[in-house]
Formats: structure tokens, sequence, C-alpha cells
């Protein structure tokens, strides 16, 4: 389970709050779908989610646990944390920093200390869920939008992380590459996965969301809908 | 003009094997081995007293360099001129100050290591050169920095071409448009890189990074002939090492 409690946070060098008290619940096994208009703070809530930045006021806690940044320190800790919550970026070039595609999904893996036996088979399950065998010796920068998306999609979901955090699934996405995002995602929900959607997309939302979040330019939460 | 023909028939059928086979005959030889030789060449090219010895070996790599396809050719060929032309430049005092032999030497020592370079660019991609140095227990992380770095200047260099064209797009009739914009190119792409390296660093955290770096290092399925003719190719190979020292002493002692 996620909760943020009255989180506030504001940019270093700004006086404007990126964030104001800032609360919600997210079940385990949910999808919660963040809407809202550009600069409104959901990336930077997504930053405090995954443990990159910190908040100035309130409390963010993981499966009842506080997450600060002295506890992020501890290594055993920080593998264990990042273990539990994965992120696809918006822009999936600047996450992919392995040579070859085959590497990228196992480089998480390695992190993990899992045993070599054990990182072939989840390499080869994720080569095969995202439809990548014939890309794998492929150095992922020259990929082109799409087989990068699924590249970066591999390589998290490979960590089998419980709490996944996407920023925009479909950006940069043909018709068909958004069709087998979106099914996967789906999939992925209903076996019990905990889902963290930004999008602009609202047939996306629709599809995915048990609960709706609505941020606006005030940079606070104006509405939490159940569906 | 018959043996003629024959001749140019037999070079013509082994670079077209060459060429039809080039994914076989690279991988069967071990990069490794490519950049001990590579290394080997460029050190006793540059310990070599004489030219004599430089010499040599620039004749077999231009005899290795000519089985090559074309493009090939041309790619390794264009990387030449820039370098050899700055050191006889750098070198041409020599000449005034009664060592004419130095200016021929040292250019020809740069012009060698530099072919030799972009042969082995030709032959072993930036992968399997990476895979090399974890062969020779260089650090990981070591490894890591060098993949990131050539990753990130193609990936800047793609994003300044790309402000290149909108500026000449938003620059039409202007006739010096890009001394103009380099000036913003430079410093926006320098922001970018910054930016880069700060998503690529949360990115790796994200990824639980510790420092660990490994490769999957996923054997490839091969045929037991086909491992019998990767190690009689490297066995081949190798045999280049002790020529090049042998030719190396040799040479020498003929000082």
């Amino acid at each position: 389970m996620i909760e943020c409690r009255n989180i506030t946070y504001t940019w270093p060098g700004n006086r404007e709050k990126a964030l104001d008290d800032i609360s919600f619940v997210i079940e385990d096994g949910t999808c919660a779908v963040f809407e809202g208009p550009n600069g409104c703070g959901k990336s930077t809530l997504f930053r405090i989610l995954l443990g990159l930045s910190f908040p100035d006021q309130g409390t963010y806690l993981l499966d009842g646990e506080t997450i600060t940044q002295e506890k992020l320190k501890h290594e055993d800790f920080s593998r264990a944390f990042h273990q539990k919550i994965g992120f696809i970026f918006q822009n999936s070039e600047v996450q992919l920093f392995c040579d070859s595609v085959e590497n990228e999904i196992a480089f998480g893996l390695y992190q993990l200390h899992l045993p070599q036996e054990e990182i072939t088979n989840r390499v080869k399950k994720a080569l095969g869920e995202f439809h990548l065998e014939d890309l794998r010796q492929r150095a992922p920068f020259n990929l082109s939008g799409g087989e990068q998306k699924r590249t970066a999609m591999a390589a998290v979901f490979a960590m089998e992380p419980k709490v996944i955090v996407i920023d925009e699934p479909l950006s940069g996405l043909d018709e068909d590459g958004q069709a087998f995002v979106r099914s996967f995602l789906r999939a992925k929900r209903d076996a019990g996965t905990t889902l963290i959607v930004a999008t602009h997309n609202r047939e996306l939302a629709d599809d995915l969301a048990n609960v709706r979040i609505r941020m606006d330019r005030t940079h606070r939460i104006t509405d939490i809908r159940k569906v | 003009m018959n043996m003629n023909l024959r001749v140019m028939r037999l070079i013509a059928a082994f670079t077209d094997a060459e060429t039809r086979g080039s994914q076989n005959a690279q991988s069967r030889i071990s990069p490794a081995l490519r950049l001990v030789v590579c290394i080997l060449t460029i050190l006793l090219c540059s310990l070599s007293r004489n030219a004599f010895y430089t010499v040599c070996v620039i004749a077999v790599l231009l005899m290795v360099l000519a089985m090559m396809p074309a493009k090939a050719v041309r790619r390794a060929a264009e990387k030449l001129p820039l370098p050899v032309l700055m050191t006889a430049l750098l070198m041409l005092p020599a000449v005034f100050l009664g060592s004419p032999r130095s200016l021929v030497t040292v250019t020809m020592k740069v012009f060698c290591a530099i072919l030799c370079l972009s042969l082995l660019n030709e032959k072993a991609s930036w992968k399997e050169l990476t895979g090399a140095l974890e062969r020779f227990h260089a650090p990981e992380l070591f490894i890591m920095t060098l993949d990131t770095t050539v990753r990130f200047f193609v990936l800047l260099g793609r994003w300044s071409n790309r402000m290149l064209e909108a500026i000449s797009l938003r620059r039409v009739g202007e006739k010096n448009w890009k001394n103009a914009g380099m000036g913003g190119v430079l410093g926006t792409t320098w922001l970018k890189s910054q930016r880069m390296v700060q998503a690529s660093t949360e990115a790796m955290v994200c990824r639980c990074f510790d420092g660990t770096y490994k490769k999957t290092g996923f054997p490839k399925e091969t045929t037991k002939q086909d491992r019998q003719r990767n190690v009689l190719a490297n066995a081949v190979f190798a045999l280049v090492i002790p020529a090049l020292i042998a030719g190396f002493v040799l040479t020498q002692k003929a000082v």
C-alpha cells in the first residue's frame, strides 16, 4: 500500500510550491491514474514516490514504512525499496544505458544479485513477452521509439516490482504499440501489480483506472474518485 | 594478360567470399585477439627505430584494407588524412633542423596507428571491444563509463543535428545561419547533456544500481564444427603476434 500524508514540496531555488498538501492512499493491486494539466506536479510527485526527491513536509509510506532520505542511504534498504517500486520514464531514450537489449533487461537483475540461471530465465521471458527476441543484440539507443519503450518496460517488469510507476505510457507509440502497452498493463493490473500512471489519454484512464486522482495548477489534489 | 586476369579473378573471389561471409569471418576471430594484435602493432611501430619495420607493417595493413568491401575502405580512408597531415605539419620544423627522416618516420607511424585502429573498427563492433576489455579484467565500472560516454556522444550528436536542421529551416535565405546558430546549439547541447546525465543516473538508481555492471554473456548456439573452425581461425590469426615480434627484432638488429 502507498500512502502520502500532507506532502508539500518546493524545488530548490523556487518560491512556488510544486506540491501542496498532497494526501492519498493507493491499495495493493489497484491502478491509480493521475490526471491534470502540464506542470501541475505529477512528475514531481512521482519523483517522491520513487525516492528521487524528498518532501519538505509530510510523510510518504510504502507498505507502512516511512521512506526517508536517511533510510535510502542504506544499501540494503535502498535495494529492497527500488525492487518494490519500478519506474518507466516518458522518454525511454534516457532510461536505456546498456549496450544491448538483453544486457539492458539483465542490468537490474544483476543488481538484485539473483543467480545466473534465474537472470537468464527472466531475460528470456521478458524478451518473449515484449517481442524483443529479434532485437536482443541491438543497441537500445539505435531502436525506434516504440522498440525503446518496450525495452524499457521489459527491463523494469523483469525485476518483478510490486508497484510500477509509469509516466505517459502511450507517448510516442503507434496504434499497434499503444494497443500492446494497454493490454499488457491491463493484464498486469489484473495479475495484482499496483500501477501508478500519469496520462493525458482519457481512453487509457477509463480502461485502466480503479482510482482516478485529479490535480490542478494549484499543485493540489482536487478530486479522488474510485471507479 | 591471362595471368593478370586470373590473379584479378582470384582476388575478386576472395574479396567476395569475405564480404558475403563477413558476419562469420568477423565472429570467428575473437575481438580480444584483434585488440591485442592492434595494440601490439601500434606499440612495436612506435618503438621501432627505423622506417623499414613500419613500412612493412603498413604494406600488410594496406593489403588487408584492399581485401575489404569498397564502403569499408572508404570509411577507413576518410579517417586517415587529417591526423597524418597534422603530424606532418607539426614535424615540419624537423626538416629545417637537419632531421628530415624524423618527419617521414613519425608521420608513417601515425599513419600506421590510425590505419590499424580503422581496421579494428571495421572488424569489431564497439560492443565486442568492450566485451574484450571485460576479458582482460578491466573494471566493470570503467567499461560502463566508456559505454555510456560513447552512447552520449551519439545521442548528443543526433540532438545537435536536429537543432541545426531546425535552425536551417527557420533561417531560410540567410547565408551565414550556421555560424549564427552555433553558439545556441552548443549551449543547448551542454544543458541537454546535463539533463540526460541526471535522467540516466536516476534510471540507474531506480534499477538498484550499486556499482555492479555485468553483461549477460549468453552462450551463442554453435555447432561442434563451428567451434573447431573458430579455434582454427583464432590459432591462425594468433600467429600474427610472433610474426610481428620476430619482424621487430630482426629489423632492429639490422639497424
